[in-house]
């Protein structure tokens, strides 16, 4: 069967191109958290244990690696899920920033 | 200041001295936070206070286009979830002057997000940018900032512990 034909057929193709779902498809978003002089190691471990649901061993190690290389990718996905975490990493006072990734 | 578990709940007690040291810091806190509010670049460009700067970053990396539109849909629910930690930690403060008060699940997590961001301010002040800084030590009040700056580290590291003692 062909994809395309069938999907022209549905009457709301025009809502499901809108620009935002598109880009949810396009290659996935990244949520960075950098490393910076003020926050405990032991809270931000807390804040990835707690927010993303991690293990403590997990949160740990990627608390280490912000730590230790500066930076680290903690999530990865679409676009506006990326922003409301990065939005909620500076809520906690995290350093954040969303960006499109190559994971 | 001090942490203590009754019955699974948490219990700070803390000296008037030191409410009203942290009362004052809230409260500067708040103004800073205002004084954004009316920025008229609010929502749009990043902050020239540094400190503002820190509590309000660029959302999006190396694209500024984009980093400004974000900004100006989430900086200010950003700074009004700043503000109501900074306002659940004086109402607790407020409660702890003659007893020690009981803190539930969302004011130990406004005390742990507001110890933190009062820490970046002083941090941005005392210029300590990068892992190893000290920070100016040069007058009376950078010693006084310091000082501060050390002693809510330490409460927020007793404030975990204890917290992860009672989760344990």
């Amino acid at each position: 069967m062909n994809r395309m034909a069938a999907l022209t057929d549905l009457p709301e193709l025009d809502e499901l191109l809108d620009v935002d779902h598109v880009s949810s498809l396009d290659s996935p978003w990244v949520t960075i958290v950098w490393n910076d002089p003020v926050n405990l190691m032991q809270y931000v471990t807390h804040v990835f244990r707690t927010y993303f649901g991690m293990s403590q061993g997990t949160a740990q190690d990627l608390m280490l690696k912000v730590h230790n290389d500066g930076k680290a990718v903690v999530a990865s996905g679409p676009r506006e899920e990326m922003e409301r975490h990065t939005e909620a990493m500076h809520e906690y006072g995290l350093w954040a920033t969303a960006s499109k990734g190559n994971v | 200041m001090r942490f203590t578990i009754d019955d699974g709940r948490i219990l700070v007690e803390a000296s008037g001295r030191e409410i009203d040291l942290l009362t004052t810091m809230l409260g500067q806190f708040t103004e800073l936070i205002d004084g954004r509010s009316r920025d008229p670049h609010r929502g749009e460009l990043t902050p020239k206070d540094p400190a503002l700067a820190r509590l309000l970053p660029d959302p999006v990396l190396d694209d500024p286009g984009a980093a400004t539109e974000l900004r100006s849909l989430t900086e200010a629910s950003l700074m009004s979830h700043k503000l109501k930690n900074a306002a659940s930690v004086n109402d607790l403060l407020a409660g702890a002057r003659k007893a020690p008060a009981a803190m539930g699940p969302d004011a130990e997590l406004a005390m742990l997000k507001a110890l933190t961001d009062l820490r970046l301010v002083l941090a941005a002040r005392l210029g300590i940018e990068q892992d190893g800084d000290r920070g100016r030590r040069w007058s009376l009040n950078d010693r006084r900032m310091q000082t501060a700056y050390q002693w809510l580290a330490a409460v927020q590291s007793d404030l975990l512990d204890t917290m992860a003692e009672r989760d344990r």
